[in-house]
């Protein structure tokens, strides 16, 4: 047999045979994870994936290449917390009160009122699970912006999601050029005075499709497996699953991250049989929004082909 | 010259005073004002057309602008939970509890629902928070967790005629097809009995997978049930704690001074309780329920008629 060059409709067909024979078995990783190789392949714009079994890599795409993963960075601060946790300095039972400043839109907690007591795990539990800015805000001022840098490598310095939202102003744009041309203590400086400045919603200028894609954050597949594996026994990872089926899992740990023109996924999976898996996957593109209703299918074809029977 | 203008009619009032906002410089429509008590009776009329049992209470600043059944009992689903938040304000202020004290979620009060149900049993939580989804996103786990911490009896305080108060657990119990049996025996049941029953029932997990629950109106006496003003009493003593005023559905918050709300739903079965103080600050109870034991409600029915009432009330 030939190889085929996949095409749009010989991908749909290559889908469904293998939806038709997921009875793969989970020793055969080469073929369970090579359709979506081939499918991420094809896809317009930037992609990558990274699959671990035991932590020996099985399939890998551009798994050394920074993506932009948008929320996936939650996770290296709720790697923060858990090792200033284990340090001794706070504890998940801690209670803090929502503080006006970290109010940022998207997720639950933002509609709250300011003086809202709360855990640190619900905080962490929220960051994680709805991907709640207001959580992850709080988070971030909790644990300390350079602390966190620790784990986000190239990621400096990291952005809150107050900065984000601050940037991806249309009015802000001069913002965003100053910030693109400055090194990193002017930087540092730049986003201690957005820090200071309110986000203004009733004004806001949203982008129509995506834009500046440069201010994000940015890891590596390899790099997000790291982060994942060092907080997949915290149960807060296994609240929202996404594309893996709960009773297929002993464990799912999972975050992802989006904006238009991105969206990444990474889970830590525990089959039944013991083996443990890493899957991460990032796609970008700047032309056009990305499709995430067919981004959840790929990854949950793959994740089932993973589990086999 | 006063004693002449001690008798203005309502109406004339209303002329009297658009006029002055008028000859301030502020724009205001005359003929689109319609007065709170005008557009009150109309709410009345608009749900008088819809299929089933309705009723509707408003209050202006406690006084009655429209009733319309408003001291008949309905079902109102999770209405209720005003009365759970009421009763831990009250424990709180007798110094039994605090709002920033953290419990662990135990696995009993985990019900299906909202937000929490999928998070790991004995995640630590302030009451407040508990407290505020359930009555924000009306969660059931937050929901019995209250129960449970202020204890169904004391909650009673506040409920009436549910007696024994039921947890959303216990109404899920009876929900599933499966559990005819518990339901006939507990309507059968004296009080006594029926608090035995719910003590047998609480220990036993949900079994939501292999449930079996009906999207059809059905048993409508094992339910919450209030009058609209039972409603308008509870929430008065809740309107001012900061988690009645995270969402309020069909009201735009920057339109007000202070909002509070709580609503409940179920096949069948639509409720909603507001309490809502306009910038000049008159405070407004509106409190609506609907009940139609043989088809399903539709919230876009009730939305409009709520919209042009609160229109005229801001």
């Amino acid at each position: 047999m030939r190889s085929v060059r996949i095409t749009g409709v010989s991908l749909v067909t290559l889908t469904v045979l293998l939806f038709a024979s997921v009875s793969v078995p989970a020793h055969a990783p080469t073929a369970a994870t090579a359709p979506t190789v081939a499918a991420l392949r094809n896809l317009p714009g930037r992609t990558s994936l990274l699959v671990l079994q035991n932590g020996r890599q099985i399939a890998a795409l551009n798994a050394d290449l920074p993506r932009a993963v948008g929320s996936s960075f939650k996770m290296a601060l709720l790697l923060t917390l858990k090792k200033q946790i284990q340090a001794g300095r706070y504890r998940w039972t801690d209670v803090v009160r929502i503080k006006p400043h970290w109010k940022v839109p998207g997720g639950v907690l933002f509609d709250w009122a300011n003086g809202m007591p709360v855990t640190f795990e619900a905080l962490a539990g929220f960051m994680i699970s709805v991907s709640d800015n207001t959580a992850t805000d709080a988070v971030m001022d909790i644990v300390g912006r350079e602390n966190a840098e620790r784990y986000t490598g190239r990621n400096r310095p990291l952005l809150s999601t107050h900065d984000f939202y601050f940037f991806k102003d249309l009015r802000h744009r001069d913002w965003l050029d100053r910030y693109r041309r400055a090194g990193l203590a002017e930087r540092r400086a730049i986003v201690g005075q957005v820090a200071k400045m309110p986000l203004d919603l009733a004004n806001y200028e949203e982008p129509n499709g995506p834009y500046a894609l440069d201010l994000e954050w940015f890891f590596t597949n390899r790099e997000l497996c790291g982060i994942v594996a060092q907080i997949a026994d915290l149960d807060i990872m296994g609240i929202a699953t996404f594309s893996a089926n709960r009773s297929d899992w002993a464990r799912i740990a999972f975050k992802g991250g989006s904006e238009p023109g991105v969206i990444s996924t990474t889970f830590g999976l525990a089959a039944k049989d013991g083996r443990t898996y890493c899957v991460s996957a990032s796609w970008n593109n700047d032309r056009a929004i990305v499709d995430n209703t067919f981004w959840e299918e790929l990854m949950k074809d793959l994740i089932v082909r993973l589990r086999g029977r | 010259m006063s004693d002449r203008r001690r008798g203005i009619p309502a109406l004339a009032m209303a002329v009297a005073v658009a006029a002055a906002v008028l000859a301030a410089g502020g724009e205001m429509s005359l003929a689109q004002e319609t007065s709170p008590a005008s557009a009150a009776a109309e709410a009345v009329r608009a749900l008088q057309t819809l299929s089933g049992n309705t009723s509707l209470l408003v209050l202006e600043d406690g006084r009655e602008l429209a009733a319309y059944r408003a001291g008949t009992p309905m079902a109102v689903g999770s209405s209720f939970k005003m009365a759970l938040a009421l009763t831990l304000r009250k424990q709180i202020e007798a110094g039994k509890h605090r709002w920033t004290e953290v419990v662990r979620v135990k696995p009993i009060w985990k019900v299906p629902g909202g937000v929490l149900f999928p998070w790991p049993d004995g995640t630590p939580m302030t009451l407040e928070m508990l407290a505020g989804f359930m009555i924000s996103k009306s969660d059931n786990t937050g929901t019995d967790s209250i129960l449970h911490i202020v204890g169904r009896r004391n909650a009673e305080a506040y409920t009436g005629r549910n007696r024994p108060l039921l947890s959303t657990h216990d109404l899920y119990f009876f929900r599933d097809l499966r559990n005819r049996a518990w339901i006939e025996r507990y309507r059968r049941g004296t009080e006594a009995q029926r608090r035995a029953i719910l003590d047998a029932i609480q220990d036993r997990p949900l079994d939501v997978v292999n449930g079996v629950y009906i999207d059809s109106p059905h048993d409508f006496d094992i339910e919450w049930h209030f009058t609209n003003r039972e409603l308008c009493g509870l929430i008065g003593q809740v309107a001012d704690l900061p988690i009645m005023g995270i969402v309020a559905h069909g009201v735009d918050k920057s339109e007000w001074k202070q909002i509070a709300f709580k609503g409940g739903s179920e096949p069948g079965i639509l409720s909603g309780t507001y309490s809502l103080t306009n910038k000049a600050g008159r405070t407004y109870c509106v409190s609506f329920s609907w009940n139609n034991p043989r088809e399903l409600v539709d919230a876009g029915a009730i939305l409009p008629i709520l919209g042009k009432l609160f229109a005229a009330l801001k």
